[in-house]
């Protein structure tokens, strides 16, 4: 039996839990057996974009000897998979640090990531009545390359409609800390992407990334607009 | 608007909330990204393509010194006279001696961005020189008195209907807002001025090592008339314009066009071989050509900085950034806007003056995969934001912010206690526990409860 | 001849707002322009290059070598139609390469208010590349002539990036291949 040890990034810790337990239930429903490591914290990637390299390495050289030992790690974040995957391996380390950074890289899988390619698998058996939009947070797109997967498992979902949407590959205009240093811009970018989702007429709105809805949905909010986000081991955790 | 990369942030909150010149920007660039997928999309080596001309340019770019020496020799050779120039002064102060010495008061002048940089139009109408911007879109931005605000659609911030009311102003003619005939007047008018200039400057896209070409790529034949038909020609080019053969123009003619305006080839291609002479029998009696260095050969030398010096200036990361197209070219406050612009500006002219474009960027990389010559144009971002954090450019408050979030990050205790403490606050204040630079635009999003790690430690009591 | 890049060629000038047409003979050459634009002798320049090509081509118009060299530029100023030579096709961007030459200056691209180019269908290159080696090839080192590549008539898209064509340089443009072949 697999056991992935889950990697929960801190937006999903203290804002959506509920993403945590479903990927745990989701998991063990795929037959792995899934660990928690409660000493975990962040990545180090809010730092590190930010510029701030040597607060950014102290965090994450801290991740990185506590995880280790661990055989696999699931992330349910695909930025935070791109920090680990692919920062980890450019910042400036010693060099048995870089030699962790290297192994640990190739061992962190974002989570549908991990069910399509590592598990093997493309569906998981359950059905949905509705229209689905999946967001591509750019992370997960640009760095990590990863678009097929969660569209996959979407699309073997039965009953449930994949819709396109037409900015599909737009920034949502989170981006961490420029989400509140560019409020404006942000909003703009959001606002842009928020049509689109309108011009889409979905039930609800599903990403990898809960940072990229929780800018969404916040700006929906805020403006009386009706969407449902959900992020993705959450909607097909509930569908279990 | 004030024209200093400094001034972003309120340059942009100000664009931002003009919702006309969002919607034609959009329209813009939206059009320009359309037409370019299409003819991208014909060509199945494109990714190839690419890395070629990364691969190309990287190659002038490291050995940038003997590929100015040996263009200088071979356009020498072609009979052009070559000055070099190690400043923006120093280009302006060449280019001004050689039109004193003709005598004459007006020059034609076809796009270029290296002007733009040496606010060469300025300099010479202050020493009594006109100039007159012949390519469209730098006519309607002179007859505006603004500067561009993209690299290849100088005017893209403005409707037809501003081009209109302006024409009429400063054109009296009578208002109207048919692109047709707004264009008619501008050949009218500039007709004239062509076939009575003595000076023509333009810019250069590629310069050939091997053979001494200067390359200039348009779609108006305004260049050509510029560099044809005046007995003087003035071409202006920074360093880094050099590629190494005539025989890479055919893959930088199949990168440049369709990323720049979604075109298989402009109208026009001027390849010129030096001044008129036996074996090249019309145009100027005389082509200088003025080389800027302006910080580039020290640009050249940074090991990860020198990769914005590939640029081919095509305008394609402008077109796909969310940034750019949420706030336009001016809110920029540089010559060069968008992603090369905001990688640029910080290195190659003032990198205090420019702290804030690295940060304007979500990262998204779209900038990075539609480039064409594979600038790593988000990842630069990044490095500079570095560089400008280790440099002290960034305000003090901040450092103590990032050491406090490292403070809680390194021990899960504290990042649980925080986590409370702002439960404990989002109760207590529900919807007006303000989050600044998020609550004005967004809902806030709910503190849980229980946070994941506490339900896990239940669970293992249990 | 190859057909499909013969095609291939045509499409892409169409493409660019351009016209091209197929000429059996240099004899047919002068139908094909005088159907499309009806002008007459003073309002047509043509380049002494085409003498030199086509000794048995009749074009109405007047040779440019003919009108003194201080009044061509006027003259091609107020022409209608020039008409030149070109060093080369491409199929792929439906491009005219044009060498400068002596008795075809480039002005004659560039002033009247249309150009038409006539060329041979063994001209036609499939790729940039191939053309311009074989042109390079054809000089010694170091007296390669200014090349101009014409794709099309003069266009903006500065206005609302709207497609204007004729802007300072032809409203118009077109291409007569001749093929012999045909």
């Amino acid at each position: 039996m697999r056991t992935p040890h889950l990697f929960v990034p801190c937006i999903v810790d203290q804002l959506y839990p509920a993403t945590g337990l479903a990927a745990l239930k989701l998991l063990k429903k795929l037959g792995c057996d899934p660990q928690y490591n409660s000493q975990q914290t962040c990545c180090g990637q809010p730092a590190y974009n930010a510029g701030y390299r040597d607060d950014a390495h102290i965090v994450a050289e801290r991740f990185m000897q506590l995880f280790s030992s661990a055989e696999e790690i699931v992330s349910l974040s695909g930025s935070c998979a791109t920090m680990i995957k692919v920062f980890y391996k450019q910042m400036d380390l010693s060099p048995s640090l870089r030699n962790i950074a290297h192994e640990i890289g190739g061992k962190t899988y974002e989570i549908t990531d991990y069910i399509v390619n590592q598990l093997g698998i493309t569906d998981i058996g359950v059905s949905y009545n509705g229209r689905v939009a999946y967001h591509d947070s750019c992370h997960i797109m640009r760095e990590l390359r990863i678009v097929d997967e969660p569209r996959t498992l979407l699309q073997s979902v039965e009953g449930l409609k994949l819709i396109e949407l037409d900015l599909a590959d737009r920034c949502c205009g989170f981006g961490g800390l420029f989400a509140s240093k560019f409020p404006d811009i942000s909003t703009a970018m959001g606002e842009d992407k928020l049509a689109s989702i309108q011009r889409a007429e979905v039930d609800i709105v599903v990403g990898c990334d809960n940072s990229c809805l929780m800018q969404l949905q916040g700006l929906a909010d805020k403006r009386g607009m009706n969407l449902r986000t959900k992020h993705i081991v959450e909607f097909l955790g509930d569908l279990l | 608007m004030n024209l200093s990369p400094s001034e972003f942030k309120s340059n942009a909150r100000r664009a931002v909330h003009d919702q006309h010149l969002r919607e034609k920007i959009k329209k813009a660039t939206g059009t320009s990204l359309v037409k370019r997928a299409e003819v991208v999309g014909e060509i199945p080596e494109w990714e190839e393509l690419r890395q070629e001309g990364h691969d190309r340019r990287k190659e002038v770019i490291d050995n940038l010194d003997r590929y100015i020496r040996t263009f200088t020799g071979t356009a020498r050779d072609r009979g052009m006279i070559v000055h070099y120039a190690g400043t923006h002064d120093d280009a302006t102060k060449i280019i001004y001696d050689i039109i004193r010495r003709t005598s004459v008061d007006t020059v034609v002048k076809s796009k270029s961005m290296i002007t733009e940089e040496l606010h060469l139009n300025a300099m010479l109408e202050t020493n009594g020189i006109r100039v007159i911007e012949t390519d469209l879109g730098e006519y309607i931005i002179q007859l505006a008195g603004e500067t561009p605000s993209h690299i290849t659609a100088p005017a893209l911030h403005k409707s037809k209907e501003d081009i209109a009311r302006l024409f009429q102003e400063k054109l009296n003619i009578p208002y109207t807002d048919d692109p047709v005939k707004l264009t008619a007047v501008a050949r009218e008018r500039l007709r004239k001025e062509f076939l009575n200039a003595r000076v023509g400057i333009s810019g250069v896209n590629f310069a050939c090592a091997d053979t001494g070409t200067l390359t200039i790529i348009e779609n108006e034949a305004n260049a050509r008339l510029c560099t044809v038909l005046p007995d003087l020609h003035i071409a202006v080019m920074s360093i880094d314009k050099i590629i190494p053969s005539i025989d890479d123009l055919p893959l930088f003619l199949k990168l440049l066009p369709r990323s720049a305006s979604g075109q298989r080839m402009t109208s026009y291609v001027s390849m010129i071989n030096g001044p008129r002479s036996h074996h090249n029998p019309d145009g100027p009696r005389q082509v200088h050509v003025v080389m800027l260095n302006g910080g580039r050969l020290q640009l050249a030398k940074h090991p990860a900085w020198k990769e914005s010096l590939y640029c081919i200036r095509c305008g394609a990361c402008m077109n796909v950034c969310p940034v750019y197209q949420s706030v336009g070219g001016h809110a920029y406050g540089a010559v060069y806007p968008g992603p090369i612009g905001a990688v640029v500006t910080p290195t190659l002219f003032d990198m205090k003056e420019a702290r804030e474009l690295p940060f304007a960027s979500s990262l998204c990389g779209a900038c990075t995969d539609i480039c064409p010559v594979k600038i790593d144009l988000h990842h630069h971002l990044l490095l500079e934001r570095r560089e400008i954090v280790d440099r002290g450019y960034k305000p003090f408050t901040e450092k103590i912010a990032m050491s406090v979030w490292r403070w809680f990050m390194l021990s899960p205790a504290r990042f649980e206690l925080a986590g409370r403490i702002g439960w404990v606050l989002q109760k207590i204040l529900g919807k007006k526990l303000p989050l600044p630079g998020w609550t004005p635009q967004r809902q806030a999003p709910a503190i849980a409860a229980k946070s994941f790690r506490s339900l896990m430690k239940g669970d293992s009591k249990k | 001849m190859n057909n499909e890049l013969l095609d291939l060629f045509q499409s892409r000038v169409n493409d660019m707002g351009g016209w091209c047409a197929i000429a059996g003979s240099s004899k047919e050459i002068n139908s094909i322009i005088e159907e499309k634009y009806k002008l007459g002798e003073e309002e047509v320049l043509y380049s002494g290059r085409i003498v030199e090509q086509f000794n048995d081509l009749t074009v109405t118009g007047t040779d440019l070598t003919n009108i003194s060299p201080d009044k061509r530029r006027d003259v091609m100023a107020g022409a209608k139609l020039g008409i030149t030579m070109c060093d080369g096709l491409i199929a792929e961007t439906g491009t005219a390469v044009l060498v400068n030459h002596i008795a075809e200056p480039r002005e004659l691209s560039l002033l009247p208010e249309r150009h038409v180019v006539i060329a041979l269908s063994d001209q036609l290159y499939p790729t940039l590349d191939k053309c311009l080696e074989k042109i390079k090839n054809s000089y010694p080192a170091g007296k390669l002539p200014s090349i101009t590549l014409i794709s099309g008539p003069s266009r903006t898209s500065d206005i609302e990036k709207s497609l204007v064509v004729g802007v300072h340089g032809p409203v118009e443009f077109g291409v007569v291949v001749v093929d012999r072949g045909k």
